[in-house]
């Protein structure tokens, strides 16, 4: 399911309103409310006031994983906005080079054109079909921990290779691609990755190769 | 002095408590500031927290009703 940007700030304050909700409730539940209750009735067991049961019960067992499965939901659509993958401080170049009106780059023509209209970097970098989407995700968390914990070698560079067919998922039955003779020569090869669609008197270079180093300055 | 300390179903009761609001915690922040590594602390933290919250509170809620229909 897809959510426009302004239901998912909804979403965001329905769900912080709940999480304090939640919070609140277990605290009062356990810490404040027990406590008077305690005073009244020697030996009193939370679980023995039916109230305090059910705001625990409300807390712990129906808005707490409501609220992380929600959470989790609106997350992973997020994360593939251009701005989350802008988090980390070694993608800003890539990110300003995208934005950039003069840029040629391939990255920034697909999005200053639109022709990929929403989640540019997801877009490009993310194989099609349910398994593409987990190796997206888990090829995130690669880079979270490269970013926060092991660190990177620079110049940035795409581990393995880039997988033609994300390219021809879109170029490929357009029939200003097929019509163009290298591609229909070498469509084999660049479905099968032995090509690839960049360099050589193809394709220009999807990023500039400087754009790690905007991070430097 | 370990042996002292009476485990009592208010003692999971308050656990379960603070592993919840510790556990809602992380999830708040990545609801409110959303980066790659809130997004992963929800994941990694604060859901195991939440959940094995709900089974303790679950499990305790459970013997202590069959507790309570014994004694009764």
């Amino acid at each position: 399911m897809t959510y426009s940007e302004s239901d998912l700030q909804t979403i965001k304050y329905i769900l912080a309103v709940l999480c304090l909700i939640a919070i609140t409730i277990s605290i009062y539940s356990t810490f404040f409310r027990s406590r008077d209750i305690r005073k009244l009735i020697k030996g009193f067991s939370i679980l023995g006031d039916n109230t305090t049961k059910w705001l625990l019960f409300m807390s712990f067992v129906i808005i707490s994983p409501l609220v992380f499965l929600v959470n989790y939901e609106k997350s992973i659509q997020q994360s593939k906005r251009n701005d989350f993958c802008n988090s980390c401080h070694v993608m800003h170049g890539y990110i300003e080079d995208l934005e950039n009106p003069d840029s040629d780059s391939l990255a920034s023509v697909h999005y200053q054109y639109r022709w990929i209209s929403d989640y540019q970097c997801y877009t490009c970098h993310s194989e099609y079909g349910l398994f593409g989407t987990a190796k997206a995700k888990v090829s995130g968390i690669g880079h979270v921990r490269a970013q926060y914990f092991l660190g990177y070698e620079t110049p940035l560079k795409i581990k393995g290779t880039y997988n033609n067919n994300i390219c021809l998922h879109c170029h490929g039955p357009v029939l200003d691609f097929q019509d163009i003779g290298e591609h229909e020569d070498n469509i084999k090869e660049l479905e099968q990755n032995k090509m690839s669609c960049l360099g050589a008197d193809c394709h220009v270079s999807p990023h500039p190769k400087d754009a790690w180093k905007t991070n430097d300055k | 002095m370990i042996n002292k300390i009476k485990i009592t179903p208010n003692t999971f009761i308050v656990i379960t408590a603070v592993l919840n609001i510790v556990g809602l915690l992380f999830v708040l922040l990545s609801i409110v500031y959303l980066t790659p590594l809130t997004l992963i602390f929800s994941l990694v933290l604060g859901a195991p927290l939440i959940f094995i919250s709900l089974l303790i509170f679950i499990v305790v809620v459970i013997l202590d009703e069959r507790k309570r229909r014994i004694t009764q």
